[in-house]
């Protein structure tokens, strides 16, 4: 299995915010703010997704990323928070405002959602077969037959050898990796334009990781799929996404190319999350200080201002707008 | 008291589990099958040494801690403490065990006691090892709070009102309470923040060069281990595969494992590399040979034949490998 | 190392009293039957402290020109056949209510506090044996229970307190005993084995209070339960002896007459049923606020 180089080829120019593609968006979240119980969680953010593109949403604890995730799948939607702004999927103008009905045709059949532990994703009481085959007979009406034939494909190209044999095993037979490989069969099943991987890498070992994002980058660019992962891991996200969107608290920090927002980061906050990472040969860390702000007592304007070392009144007066700079979105009343 | 002897030394420490095959077996007399979680574990750790315990699911660095801390006896091999076996400490000794010897749990709101204050539970080892007289007590906790970065107030906290990186700290404090001179944490900074992760690694790099205190750290996270610890000892499937200095082992492994588990730590920028094969084994009745064989790309017929021992390569390096890669 | 850590003081929740009532706020709002519910329950809690204020006449005045009256100004709800007046009875009886209720459930609890604790704790045939004798005490219904204790130790409040309570302690055990193997896992008891702590001390400082808790949950839901076992032995005469204004009493002394004088039965009744209904949805309130595995879905 050669491997190949996990993001594309060419560097994006100065345009690259615009999709790649010469088409609308396939995603696209339009200054979306949302609290839960009075609480804010996500506070105008906005980005934009193109057809058969990667991209990471990074950050740490209470970032919003898995909020993000959830809403996309409809998951997380009104009355049970309230949510400003608007969010579009391709010819669905505005995600938030869909009915359950809706969102039943469109869950699993184009938009698709890996969990970040197999073991709780995946349904103890039922045979592996009978949760591929649930899928496919429900959303694309196939029958029993033809549902068992495309499992075992799915399970085949998933990289589970006696793939027949697996069908009739229960998830807790499986180890943590083929539990996930089945998962991602699962997701897709029904070839869905958008899969959504919250952090579906960090319930497994170390030598496994690799196996499986490969294995999601391979299958996602084998349908022409997009993708988001949720990630907290940097490095991870520069290896096998095409565009990044920092968060912190639920603002967006900084949001462009991957290799342009962490090779030249513009935002305080995304250096301090490279200062973070710990590599081979780092000999000193510098963190930040203090910590993330707790859900009750967000601060004013921009949100990492306590913590900032180059924050001024004006960042806790007013939150910076999201502007383009130097090929990346980013907001920030002090960049560079 | 100089003590010339290490402060832990396993010797050929096993730990076998017997499984059933399942209520029937007893009437068929079919054996049980053997789970090795440990199999001929040599390791000497001296007095001031900070070494990595690295290792995957199945490696067996949770059971070796247990075996060190003298929470589970090993079903074959010894493992002493300071010289005396941990098993059959007399009181006295077995005392100063515990003094001396403090743990930091992977789960640090799960080793806290949710019905106490912060000043109870960092003030449980001072109590229990009448360390500090009762008035003086509150004194001590907030000055083990300052060590580790909290604000005295913390102590009238319960933990349910913490965060997850003050918890992993008021357990710190707990574990510097008791005055130790070793540590032996177990993932005690996975599943964090980077940033809280970023300044506890700090925090606890910078006890252990101010307090010399001999630190055993378990992790799967090589960076954090090069980072944190002078030496490491890698595991797989129940035995030790390598040992040596941090970072010679990580820039030069010998081992196949090793390097394995060094591709597979993402880097910045670089394609995902090339991936070991197949998944980690179940330790459940290995087959004979290099436990590695199956997965490892240099595999010869005469690794599947014979266990390799860890040998010594060159000062301070060991490796167990009939192939390592000496390059 | 900084000492500013920010998101402590931006925490919140800082005391503990303060959590404890705005819990009670959330479950007024999220649930109103709770509020009305709540109000019932101290409404006869109160008549029950301050019953010789609150009653018009003494329980057992008896009135001769009044027997078997309907409802008028004069008895609010009417008087029984030997001329007591009924409402007086019924708010004396919320006393023998609540007092049979709390006794019984205390002695249920500690009883199960300790059985379960010895299950738990030592294990191996103490723990069968225990365990066997709690299978034996719950096959039997709790009424039929108390029934068998009646007839060895005799009628009277006290006697009906002892019965109930027994016949309460094989639930309690059960999950006292749970719990108990629950937190004995959880790493902080081993922690504390580690820094050597002795038996004991772990058993009393981090065993039992977490275990008291969950016990107090439990205690407070089935104190409805005891309440309405007490009023069945009452009302099949085997519990308390008149003249005591014991609902289950009242209402098996009206029985003969329900069709002509339907009140006299009537009233303790539907006072019987209005506090179980009232404790019982405080009970589930305070359950679901408080049982840390239910809150750990929300």
């Amino acid at each position: 299995m050669t491997h190949q180089p996990a993001r594309r080829a060419e560097m994006p120019g100065p345009e690259a915010l615009s999709s790649p593609r010469d088409r609308e968006p396939l995603l696209s979240l339009a200054a979306l703010s949302l609290a839960r119980n009075g609480h804010s969680v996500l506070d105008r953010v906005s980005f934009d997704l193109g057809r058969g593109e990667t991209l990471g949403l990074v950050g740490e604890s209470g970032a919003g990323k898995s909020t993000i995730a959830l809403v996309a799948m409809g998951l997380l939607r009104p009355p049970a928070v309230t949510v400003d702004g608007g969010m579009r999927f391709a010819e669905q103008d505005n995600l938030l405002a869909l009915p359950e009905p809706v969102w039943a045709a469109l869950r699993g059949r184009r938009i698709s959602m890996i969990f970040q532990d197999p073991a709780s994703a995946l349904d103890p009481c039922f045979t592996i077969g009978g949760q591929l085959a649930s899928p496919l007979r429900r959303l694309l009406g196939l029958d029993r037959g033809a549902a068992r034939r495309r499992s075992i494909e799915l399970l085949e190209s998933a990289g589970l050898n006696d793939a027949e044999a697996r069908l009739a095993a229960f998830p807790h037979e499986l180890s943590g990796g083929m539990q996930q490989r089945v998962m991602i069969a699962i997701a897709l099943a029904c070839n869905p334009e958008l899969l959504l991987a919250d952090e579906p890498t960090s319930a497994l070992d170390v030598t496994i990781q690799a196996q499986i994002m490969q294995l999601i980058l391979q299958q996602v660019r084998a349908r022409n799929a997009s993708c988001i992962f949720v990630l907290h891991d940097l490095a991870l996200a520069s290896q096998v996404c095409d565009r990044i969107v920092v968060l912190y608290a639920g603002q967006v920090a900084e949001a462009g190319p991957t290799e342009i927002v962490l090779r030249r980061s513009l935002h305080p906050y995304t250096n301090a999350l490279k200062s973070c990472v710990i590599e081979l040969d780092t000999e000193t860390l510098t963190p930040p200080e203090g910590g993330l702000p707790a859900l009750g007592a967000m601060p004013q304007g921009c949100r990492f201002a306590p913590r900032c070392p180059r924050a001024t009144a004006e960042c806790t007066a007013q939150t910076p707008p999201l502007r383009r700079l130097d090929g990346r979105d980013i907001a920030c009343w002090h960049p560079g | 008291m100089t003590d010339a002897s290490p402060i832990f030394q396993l010797l050929d420490v096993e730990k076998v589990y017997q499984i059933d095959r399942g209520r029937w077996s007893r009437l068929g007399r079919s054996p049980p099958r053997r789970l090795a979680a440990l199999d001929g574990i040599r390791l000497t750790v001296q007095a001031g040494d900070s070494i990595a315990l690295v290792g995957e699911s199945g490696s067996g660095k949770s059971t070796l801690l247990r075996v060190l801390l003298g929470l589970t006896g090993s079903s074959d091999g010894r493992a002493l403490y300071r010289g005396d076996d941990i098993e059959t400490l007399t009181d006295a000794k077995r005392r100063s065990f515990q003094r001396d010897v403090a743990m930091i749990y992977q789960d640090a709101r799960a080793s806290l006691n949710p019905r106490l204050k912060a000043l109870d539970l960092i003030g449980e080892p001072l109590r229990q090892h009448a360390l500090c007289r009762a008035p003086e007590l509150p004194e001590r906790v907030a000055s083990l709070l300052a060590r580790v970065g909290m604000p005295a107030d913390t102590a009238d906290r319960y933990p349910s009102q913490l965060s997850g990186g003050q918890v992993r700290r008021v357990a710190i404090a707990r574990a510097l309470a008791s005055e130790p001179k070793v540590i032996v944490a177990d993932e005690a900074v996975s599943g964090l923040d980077v940033s809280t992760q970023a300044q506890l690694l700090n925090l606890l790099r910078g006890l252990q060069r101010e307090m010399g205190l001999t630190l055993l750290f378990i992790t799967h996270d090589l960076a954090v281990a090069s980072y944190l610890c002078s030496r490491i000892a890698v595991m797989y499937l129940g035995r030790i595969v390598e040992t040596g200095p941090t970072k010679e082992v990580l820039r030069r492994p010998l081992h196949p494992y090793t390097r394995a588990l060094l591709n597979a730590s993402p880097r910045f920028f670089e394609p995902i590399a090339e991936t070991l094969p197949g998944e980690i084994p179940s330790p459940i009745d290995l087959p004979p040979g290099c436990r590695f064989a199956g997965r490892c790309p240099r595999a010869e017929p005469d690794c599947r034949a014979h266990e390799p021992p860890l040998g010594a390569t060159h000062l301070d390096r060991e490796v167990a490998c009939l192939h390592p890669l000496i390059d | 190392m900084s000492v500013r850590d920010l998101s402590i003081t931006d925490r919140g929740v800082s005391r503990r009293s303060s959590a404890l009532l705005r819990a009670l706020a959330d479950q007024l709002r999220v649930r109103p039957f709770f509020g009305i519910a709540a109000l019932i329950a101290l409404a006869f809690l109160f008549a029950a402290v301050f019953a010789p204020w609150v009653a018009p006449y003494a329980p057992d005045f008896q009135d001769p020109n009044a027997l078997m009256a309907p409802p008028s100004a004069a008895h609010w709800c009417g008087t029984d056949s030997f001329g007591q007046d009924l409402l007086s009875r019924v708010i004396y009886g919320t006393r023998y209510a609540f007092l049979i209720g709390f006794c019984s459930v205390l002695i249920g609890a500690v009883g199960g506090l300790a059985i379960g604790l010895a299950a738990g704790l030592l294990g191996g045939t103490v723990e069968w044996g225990l365990m066997r004798f709690v299978d034996a005490i719950l096959a039997l219904p709790s009424l039929i229970m108390a029934v068998a204790f009646i007839s060895i130790l005799g009628q009277g409040v006290d006697k009906v307190i002892y019965a109930v309570g027994f016949a309460m302690i094989g639930p309690f055990a059960r999950t006292v005993r749970a719990d108990v193997l629950q937190v004995r896992a959880q790493a902080f008891v081993e922690a504390a084995g580690l820094m050597g702590v002795d038996r004991l001390r772990i058993i009393w400082r981090h065993i039992l209070p977490n275990v008291i808790f969950p016990l107090t949950v439990q205690a407070t839901i089935r104190i409805s339960e005891a309440i309405l076992v007490s009023s069945g032995l009452s009302f099949l005469g085997l519990g308390v002896v008149p003249p005591t204004p014991d609902w289950g009493l009242m209402i098996s002394e009206g029985r003969a007459f329900i069709s002509i004088v339907p009140w006299i039965s009537g009233v303790p009744g539907t006072a019987l049923a209005l506090l179980l209904i009232a404790l019982s949805i405080v009970g589930d309130g305070i359950r679901e606020q408080f049982d840390p595995k239910l809150r750990a879905n929300r």
